[in-house]
Formats: C-alpha cells, structure tokens, sequence
C-alpha cells in the first residue's frame, strides 16, 4: 500500500508513504513549487484587475501552457479569438475556478502547510465575472483603434492616388515615346533630395519596382549603337546579377493613361517631384500588375520576394561570342528602327564601332571588334565616393576584353629591373631557420652553446684546451702555450 | 680503413672543424696511419663511424703535419684522441693520468660507442668534465713524467 505512494511534487515514489511530506527535501521543494507559482500569479492577477491585454498576434513565447502543480494539469495562458490574443485570460479563469480552490485546499492538507496562506494562490471567484467584463470591454476598445488605424491609413492613400492622378491627367500630353528615358532620368534625378542630383537607380526584380538611394555606378553600358538604353524585350542577360528592365513598363507607360494605386516603399513627395516632366515609367502601371503578371517580359528575372535594394546595371553583354553577338545585333537593329534615339543619359561607350553604327542606324560593320573598346567612359554619379581619373592608355586591352593581364606580358621595360628579385625566404634561409628551430630545442646549457661558430678567427687561433693542469682555467693553457712558443723561438733566435 | 675516413692536413682545417661542428662531439685523433695502434683504432672508428654520425663527427689528424698542435695539445703518445663539443675541449676522467686526451686504442667497439655517447650527454648538460665508462683495465696502462708542475 505504501508502495503506491507517489509524491507528485518530488516526482518520485516513496516507500515511506506519507511521512515523505516531513522529509527535508520535500519541504523544500513544496517551497520551490510555491514560489515559482507566485510568480505566476502576477500576470493573472494584472489581468483581473485591469482586464487582459488585446495583442494582434502571438506573443513570443516558446509554450503556451502553465502547469499548475495543484491540479497537476498544464492550462491555457491566452484565450484566442480567431487572430487575436486575450492576454493570459484562460489562466486567470482557470484561478478563479472553484476546482482549482478545492485542489489548493488540498495540496496544503496533504503537505501540511499553513493553511492561512492558501489566498495567495487563487484567486477570488467573483473576480471571474469583472474578468469577463473587463476583457469585452479590452476587445472593443481593441477593434475600435484597428478600424480606426485602417481608416487613416486608407485615407493616406487615397490622397496619394489623388495626386498621382492629376499628376498623370496633366503631363499625359506632353508624353512621348522618345522621351520616356529623359522623363524617367529627369525624376530619378530630381528625387533626391540632398542636393547633390545623384540619379536614384531604379530597379525591377521579381515584378517589384525598388526606388532606393543608390546611385547608378560605372559600368552602365548603353546600348551600343544608338547609344541610349533601352530596354529589350526577349533579350537575355547573360551576366550574372544582371537586372532587367522590364520593357512592358515602359509599353505600359506609354499605353494607359489611368492612374492606378502604387505601393511604395520610399517617400515621393509631390513637392521634390519635377512635375513639368512626364511620370516616372511606373507611373503607369499598378503594383498589383507588376505582382501578378510577371509575364513574358521579364526575362531572366529571379523572383525575389524581398526588396533588395540593387544597383540597376544597364549592359549590354559585350561578351557574347561573335555568332551570338551577331544575333544580337541583329535584335538591336530591329529594335533600333522601332525606337528614336535621342537620349541624355550621359554614360557612352567609348565604343568606336557604336559611334559608327548610331551614325548610320541598320549599318553593321564586322571589321571593328567591339569587344576591344569596352570600358568605363564617364561616372554619372560616385555616391559620396572618391572618383579616379584614368588616362587613355587603353591599347591593351582590359578585363572586360579578355586581355592577357599584365603580369603574364613580356615587357621591355622590364630588364632595367634587378634581375631576379627573390621574393620571400630562400631555400638557405630556410634551412637557417629549420636549424634554429632544431637548436632552440637543445639543452640551452650545454657546453659551448653560445660558441659563435661563423666568427672568423686568425691563424693563431688556438682552441680552448685544458691542458693538464691540476688547477686554473683552461685559457691559461693557451696563454702558457704561447709563452712556451714564445720561449722557444727566442731561445732559437739566441 | 683508414682511407675512407675524413682526414685534416692542416691547422687551417682543425681550425674550421673544431669551429664548425655544432652540436656534436667532435672526435679528432691524433697519430700516424701506419703506426699498427693507430691502425688499430681507426679500424674501430670505422666501424662506429656510421653509428655515431648522429652524435659525433670524427676525424683523422696526422701528428706530423699539425705541429702546432701535437705541441698545444701536448701530444706524446699515439694514437691520442681529443674530444670537442661546440669549440669547447671536453676532459674525461678515464682513471689515468691525463684527462685532456684519451691514449691508446679502444678494445671494442662498444668502448668507443659508449665513451662518445658519455661525452655527447655531459656536453649537452653542460660539463666540461665527464667520467669515462671504460673499464681502467682495459685502457692501456702508461706514465709519464710532466715538466713545470
């Protein structure tokens, strides 16, 4: 019978049966199990009194349950009205509750404790019913301030929308296809606002327009032979992190007329806008449109769902082979003759072959390999950082061309240098260091462990030699033998 | 035998060896190729040669060609050997009269083996003196008589 006994506090069986809850470690525990409920009581008993927080969504918590060592059952801390959370209102119902007095009642019984202090692990059952109403009144108040942030927020972009609109309705008639770019480029220009006109770069990824403060770098290549970009339909981008412009934006602008509703990530102000200008390219289209009609249009595009901020790099990959970069050309020439060509963005290609072509647009001469004049002619913008010069000594060729690097270049000049500059240990300082290594091992004692072997001595150089003397240092030796030398060849002299 | 073995002719030479030789006991002896001890101990250097190349490296010294240092080393007997570690004379006690060289010849070979190895231990300790582990019986026996003491 007494093996029965299971102490639920100390989670082991006693064979002692009862007289377990007089032991000293179960008293402790008893304590421990105490104290860690009060501090449980303390949200339930905020909630009575001021009725349970309303929150949109799940508090950060890694379980949702408390366990209550009196009636040995894990409860609900929420309650949960389908998305919305009654902070801790289960808990405290479940403290109020008579089956969880009963159970206290007994708990203290059983384990012989006080049983004035019982109170302060329940809770009043009145306190139930002002419960129920405080936490009404919580929801109420809860949806009251939703509805209303929804409707502010609907208002703010009402207002937004009204202005784009008439925006649109008063440029739509200055619009033309040509000057799509120069309008797009006029707004990116003028919506920073810190003064410095650092083109904002636009980029579309994944049917997501970004507008983001960094500048257009170097590399942007144009198209190389009418020398403005344009975005190109059905052509891919073989460099990798290539963005693609979407080309049905810009057929978008053109077309529609309407303005739709925009989401924005950025701030446009009607203020900094240019408004004398036509509408930035995706003035026209609805972000909605842009979402869910990706569409044969984007080309090569990742779908990313996350606004990365990346710099718009308008190239034309020059370093397709030439049977491609012939069907290339072709491509460009077709659309070359539905475009017109006036163009103010500035980045050129030094391209000698484009330059000959935009001249002669549909002309095409294989002689001049363009591959050779790639390279950066002018920085639009430096975005704060330091802007290189570089003279024209583009004869060689560079990276983009595939040239032989320099360093693999047999050069005149180089035979003034010395001959053969020995970069890094030899193979005798190396050997020198191994032995060093070796001798910082040995016994630092040892005889003549500071001898210095490499020192250069005369010909009468004697070595240190004991001779056999019964007393004195052994350099003595060496001073007798010279005496004794010294001796003999005055007594051969005489 | 005696042919194979590295040998110095001149003052020059004992200079850099006993100069350059670090870390190793350097073993030179002293005496003539065709006298028959001579001939008898640089048939055991031989043998040991290879065995106490890790330890010591050993030379052959003509006491005719070297007087220099027949006379500084006090060189009478033949064959007389004088043991270095890293340019410093190293003295063992063999029980005999002069600690500064060992005269004579070797019975075996593990004599020779265990005399060097004795020296290369007291060198690494740092002593300049080290007791002989040959037995004094099987030393040769001799006597002289020493001026100026």
């Amino acid at each position: 019978m007494d093996d029965d006994f299971y102490c639920h506090v100390c989670h082991r069986s006693d064979e002692r049966g009862r007289k377990h809850v007089y032991t000293k470690k179960h008293k402790e525990r008893v304590n421990a199990a105490l104290r860690k409920f009060e501090a449980k009581m303390q949200p339930a008993k905020q909630c009575v009194l001021s009725g349970p927080t309303i929150l949109k969504c799940d508090p950060p918590e890694v379980v949702d349950k408390f366990w209550c060592p009196f009636c040995l059952a894990e409860v609900k801390k929420h309650e949960r009205l389908g998305q919305i959370i009654a902070h801790f209102k289960s808990w405290a119902e479940h403290l109020c509750s008579e089956e969880h007095h009963k159970r206290v009642h007994e708990f203290f019984w059983t384990n012989k404790l006080d049983m004035k202090k019982r109170d302060k692990y329940k809770l009043n059952q009145e306190k139930l019913e002002s419960l129920e109403d405080k936490s009404k009144k919580n929801l109420d108040k809860f949806t009251e301030d939703s509805l209303q942030a929804i409707k502010e927020e609907a208002s703010r972009i009402r207002e937004v929308e009204k202005r784009r609109s008439v925006l649109q309705a008063g440029s739509s008639a200055q619009s033309k296809p040509g000057s799509e770019i120069d309008s797009f480029d006029s707004e990116l220009c003028s919506l920073e606002g810190d003064g410095k006109r650092i083109p904002a770069s636009v980029t579309i990824v994944g049917g997501r327009a970004i507008h983001h403060s960094n500048p257009v770098r170097n590399t942007v290549n144009p198209h190389p032979y009418d020398g403005s970009t344009r975005y190109h339909p059905g052509r891919e981008m073989n460099s990798s992190n290539a963005n693609i412009v979407q080309n049905k934006i810009r057929h978008d602008t053109l077309s529609s007329s309407t303005p739709h509703t925009m989401r924005h990530d950025w701030n446009l102000s009607s203020e900094e806008r240019n408004i004398s200008h036509g509408p930035p390219p995706w003035a026209g289209t609805s972000y909605k449109d842009l979402c869910d009609t990706p569409g044969p249009s984007v080309m090569g595009v990742t779908d990313s769902s996350s606004y990365r901020p990346v710099r718009q790099v308008y190239r034309t990959d020059n370093r397709l082979s030439p049977e491609s970069s012939n069907s290339s050309h072709t491509n460009i020439q077709r659309d070359q003759r539905a475009s017109t060509s006036s163009s103010r963005l500035s980045v050129v290609n030094q391209d000698k072959a484009s330059s000959s072509v935009s001249s002669g647009p549909g002309s095409f001469q294989p002689e001049i390999d363009p591959l050779l004049k790639v390279k950066t002619a002018r920085v639009i913008s430096s975005g704060g950082l330091t802007v290189i010069s570089r003279k024209k000594s583009n004869l060689r060729g560079n990276v983009h061309t595939g040239s032989v690097p320099p360093w693999l270049q047999e050069e005149g000049g180089s035979h003034d240098d010395t001959p053969t500059v020995v970069i890094g240990p030899t193979a005798e300082d190396l050997q020198k260091h191994l032995e060093n290594e070796r001798k910082r091992k040995l016994n630092p004692k040892r005889v003549g462990a500071n001898f210095d072997h490499s020192s250069e001595t005369p010909d009468e150089w004697l070595p240190s030699f004991g001779r056999v003397w019964n007393h004195g240092p052994r350099w003595r030796s060496r001073k007798q033998y010279k005496k004794e030398v010294d001796g003999k060849l005055k007594k051969g002299n005489r | 035998m005696s042919l194979f073995l590295p040998k110095l002719d001149t003052k020059k030479e004992v200079d850099q060896a006993i100069k350059t030789v670090e870390d190793k006991v350097l073993v030179l002896r002293f005496g003539r190729d065709t006298d028959s001890v001579c001939m008898q101990l640089d048939e055991i250097i031989s043998k040991t040669f290879a065995d106490l190349a890790n330890m010591s490296k050993i030379y052959l010294v003509d006491v005719d060609k070297v007087p220099v240092y027949t006379d500084y080393f006090d060189i009478s007997l033949i064959p007389s050997t004088v043991f270095f570690f890293n340019g410093q004379h190293m003295k063992v006690d063999y029980g005999t009269q002069d600690h500064t060289k060992f005269i004579g010849t070797f019975k075996d070979k593990q004599d020779f083996i265990d005399l060097v190895e004795v020296i290369y231990r007291g060198a690494m300790r740092g002593k300049l003196v080290v007791a002989s582990p040959i037995d004094p019986k099987k030393l040769t026996h001799y006597d002289l008589v020493y001026q100026d003491i």
